[in-house]
């Protein structure tokens, strides 16, 4: 079977790639080996977690850095390519170009980020949350995983007193029955319609008369953004979202949302399979094989890698090596396994910066040698440590496009 | 250095808890007295494992549609964890309903000698009050009619004769449906293998591939059932032929199922069953087979992907067929559940669910204003049917519609 393209793995990377190639006419072909890091999403897209300018860090990152690799030209070329495939999704997120402002952690601390979800809490500096006045702190009874009085303590730190109120409806109370799964998505399924309006009503009911805004745990609208609207028509004071403990509900829209243009664009989307093998020749990739479909040859112009680092398996390793699990293409990693972690779990983890070898182009190498029309893109590449520097989906994001760009540039040669 | 591997059945131990097969659990989102995946999957077997009173019946709720398997990052292979502990630990016994229910073949040859008088009484009000209060089957499910004829009757008196004068040769495994219910289906395929220069051919023996007693707790005799079918499939392999399927249920249970939950071993068969779209369209890929279509055949079609289907990763072989049809103004539906997942729906405390789960799919159907729906699955064509206003058929019998023969045949070739 023929494509232009072939994506394999489907998170946000291989998402961004997919939808602007697509888009430009090209016959994609994605496969997703199970959902993707997007279901543990913040509400935020990090560019690079530090104070003032994150596209003004690239300066001063190390030469393997990704970042480094595409350069700062072309990132702040992209940055506006970003902003509208985001929109154009129907994703509405808010920045404050060219300096990062703050979002709320689940535990309730502020931390540097780039493009925040408008629904969500978020401060153009730690300080900023203060003009609230009276806060209204809501969590919904058996949900454990938005910690109200954690929040409280880290909103009381930055001088904000927040009253703290539990709230439950019938239909909440109904999906209690299953204590282990009283989760995020869950209630999501369940608090649309009447039965949001019901639970705006027992919110109003429970807080004080004089609250100025409401903060609520960000678990409205799995499909789109309508429950989160109507939940905010409800009330006539402001409404901010927390980020919870995953699954993710903004970062499940998401992943729904751009899953559906991909298709909607003519794109083939392949869930549950994964690529177990590719055909390589004179330093291309002809084609690949699947675990669902045999001795089928899928043969492409040009593949991305886009699988995910340990946690997605896109990454696997033993007591000898670190590998590449799809492609078997070559890995970045520290020859002794004694130097791979460091004893202090918050220290900067070295194999979190283990990844697939790419030249500056992002091309990927097998055996040392660069596969043309083979690029890496998102958490599967090497030189950065997304989590440690607040990167990983800014890198994500940016290089999915920019390997679009390549692609793209690459067709009618 | 010796590397010890911790690896256990179904990749239990890969599961990092972070409940991703939670939020794709269809009947997790309708009914919360079932545990879910998470829940009745990999964190209940460990408990299992210490001790089987730690089992909870409410694992009959699960479907087997395997969409937590498809959404699991780390390959856990949640819903053979969850149908093995059924067989294993469960103490309910099949009743009567579940008896009846599950034997679809033996129902099949009862009801297809008296199809008028059992059609008209299925529909009956009171015998339908009489299945939903004595039996539990729920009286708003619409049951399937029986053919007057079966395939296999009707294929021995008209077309096994003819089948003999094609070089190349197919076997075909019908399964219930498409022998009692539906025979047109089988015949279609017929009339498409036999334009591209194929003759079909029954198997020595088939027996119902059994998905209906594994979910209706009779895996002992869904064991001698696929033992059987084994056999068969392995007979036809001997003599050149591989086995064409035209229900993806079917296919996925023998192939997979049969393995991963009845311990049959089928390793050297497996890949000589095949559902028929994908070994037709490899035809047309590698070995220059075409098809040619009537300009007269115009219509909107809509595609569903069974969870079968999608566990199996094929429906891009028959929507790729579907696309090749010139006047088919193709429509992929997002993938999602109908909710009747075999019998399940048919059971009364299951229905409002089953209705539920489907609702999504069944709006997106009527939205788009379609002239068919188009799945490889019976049981998901009841239940949209039952649902919606749109008919629906199986891709193979579309082709067969739109199938010009004549110039099939002369494209190919094929006297
Ligand atoms: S097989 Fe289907 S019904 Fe059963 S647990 Fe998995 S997702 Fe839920
Ligand atoms: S998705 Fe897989 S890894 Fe995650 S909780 Fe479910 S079984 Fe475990």
């Amino acid at each position: 079977m023929k494509f232009d393209t072939i994506i394999i793995g489907g998170g946000l990377s291989g998402m961004a790639a997919g939808i602007s190639l697509a888009k430009k006419g090209q016959k994609c072909l994605m496969v997703s080996a199970g959902q993707s890091a997007l279901h543990f999403f913040s509400g935020s897209i990090d560019a690079y977690g530090c104070e003032g300018s994150a596209v003004g860090s690239v300066s001063s990152l190390p030469s393997c850095h990704p970042y480094s690799k595409m350069g700062k030209d072309t990132l702040i070329e992209l940055t506006p390519v970003a902003k509208s495939l985001l929109a154009d999704l129907g994703l509405d997120f808010v920045n404050n170009d060219p300096i990062n402002h703050y979002r709320m952690t689940p535990v309730g601390l502020m931390k540097p980020t780039w493009l925040t979800m408008r629904e969500y809490v978020r401060g153009s500096d730690v300080g900023q949350l203060e003009r609230w006045g009276k806060v209204a702190l809501v969590g919904i009874k058996g949900y454990l995983d938005f910690n109200t009085s954690f929040i409280s303590q880290n909103l009381d730190r930055q001088g904000i007193n927040a009253v703290e109120v539990e709230v439950t409806t019938p239909e909440l109370q109904k999906l209690r029955t299953n204590p282990s799964e009283m989760r995020s998505t869950n209630i999501a399924k369940t608090l649309v319609g009447d039965a949001l309006k019901a639970f705006a009503a027992e919110v109003k009911a429970a807080c004080p008369e004089d609250v100025d805004v409401y903060l609520l745990p960000a678990v409205f609208g799995i499909e789109d953004d309508g429950p989160v609207k109507a939940l905010q028509a409800e009330f006539d004071k402001p409404v901010h979202l927390i980020a919870t403990m995953p699954p993710s509900v903004p970062g499940i829209r998401m992943q729904t949302l751009m899953r559906r243009k991909f298709q909607a664009l003519g794109g083939t989307f392949m869930l549950g399979d994964a690529v177990v093998s590719g055909k390589f020749e004179g330093g291309r990739l002809v084609s690949v094989r699947t675990q669902n479909h045999g001795d089928m040859d899928f043969e492409a112009d040009n593949f991305v890698l886009a699988t995910g680092n340990f946690m997605t398996h896109g990454l696997t390793s033993d007591r000898n090596g670190v590998y590449e699990a799809a492609l078997g293409v070559d890995v970045d990693y520290l020859a002794d396994r004694k130097e791979w972690t460091k004893s202090n779990i918050f220290d900067d983890q070295p194999f979190m910066s283990f990844g697939v070898a790419t030249d500056d182009n992002l091309h990927a190498k097998k055996d040392g040698m660069v596969i043309e029309n083979l690029y890496a893109t998102g958490s599967v590449l090497s030189g950065f440590n997304g989590i440690k520097e607040g990167s990983s989906t800014g890198v994500s994001l940016m290089s999915g496009l920019y390997v679009a760009n390549q692609i793209t540039k690459t067709i009618g040669r | 250095m010796t590397v010890i591997k911790n690896i256990s059945e179904n990749n239990f131990e890969q599961c990092l808890k972070c409940s991703v097969c939670t939020v794709y659990c269809p009947v997790l989102a309708v009914n919360p007295a079932y545990p879910g995946p998470k829940q009745a999957g990999p964190d209940g077997e460990r408990y299992r494992l210490k001790d089987p009173q730690f089992y909870d019946e409410a694992l009959k709720y699960c479907l087997n549609c395997k969409r937590c398997e498809l959404a699991c990052p780390s390959g856990v292979k949640i819903g053979d964890i969850i149908q093995l502990a059924r067989i294993k630990y469960s103490k309910q016994r099949p009743g009567l309903r579940e008896i009846m229910l599950a034997n679809t073949d033996i129902m099949g040859s009862i009801a297809t000698r008296m199809a008028p008088i059992v059609n008209t009484s299925l529909k009956l009000t009171p015998v339908k009050k009489v299945m939903d209060g004595v039996l539990g089957i729920s009286s708003h499910a619409k049951f399937p009619q029986y053919a007057g004829e079966r395939f296999e009757t009707w294929y021995k008196k008209n077309a096994a004769q003819e089948q003999k004068q094609y070089a190349k040769q197919v076997s075909y495994f019908h399964g219930c449906y498409a022998n009692y219910n539906y025979p047109k289906l089988s015949k279609d395929l017929v009339k498409i293998m036999n334009a591209i220069g194929y003759g079909v051919q029954l198997l020595d023996k088939e027996k119902c591939c059994g998905v209906a007693l594994i979910a209706n707790m009779q895996s002992a005799q869904a064991k001698k059932q696929g033992l059987v079918n084994i056999a068969s499939i392995r007979k036809a392999k001997a003599e050149g032929r591989v086995t064409l399927t035209t229900s993806t249920t079917c296919t996925f249970t023998m192939r997979d199922e049969y393995e991963h939950l009845l311990g049959i071993d089928n390793h050297d068969v497996k890949e000589s069953i095949q559902l028929a779209t994908k070994f037709i369209y490899e035809l047309i890929e590698r070995q220059g087979v075409r098809l040619a279509f009537r300009s007269d055949y115009k219509k909107r079609i809509a595609y569903h992907t069974p969870c079968h289907m999608e566990k199996l990763g094929w429906a891009i072989y028959s929507t790729s067929l579907m696309r090749m049809i010139p006047g088919v103004d193709f429509v992929m539906l997002d993938s999602q559940c109908c909710g009747i997942s075999g019998t399940y729906g048919f059971k009364k405390e299951n229905y409002p669910y089953s209705q539920k789960i489907g609702e999504g799919l069944f709006k997106q159907i009527e939205s788009l204003k379609v002239d068919l729906v188009a799945t490889d699955c019976e049981t998901c064509k009841w239940q949209i049917e039952m649902s919606t206003t749109a008919p629906v058929e199986n891709p193979i019998s579309i082709i067969a519609d739109a199938l010009d023969v004549e110039a099939t045949k002369a494209l190919n070739s094929i006297k």
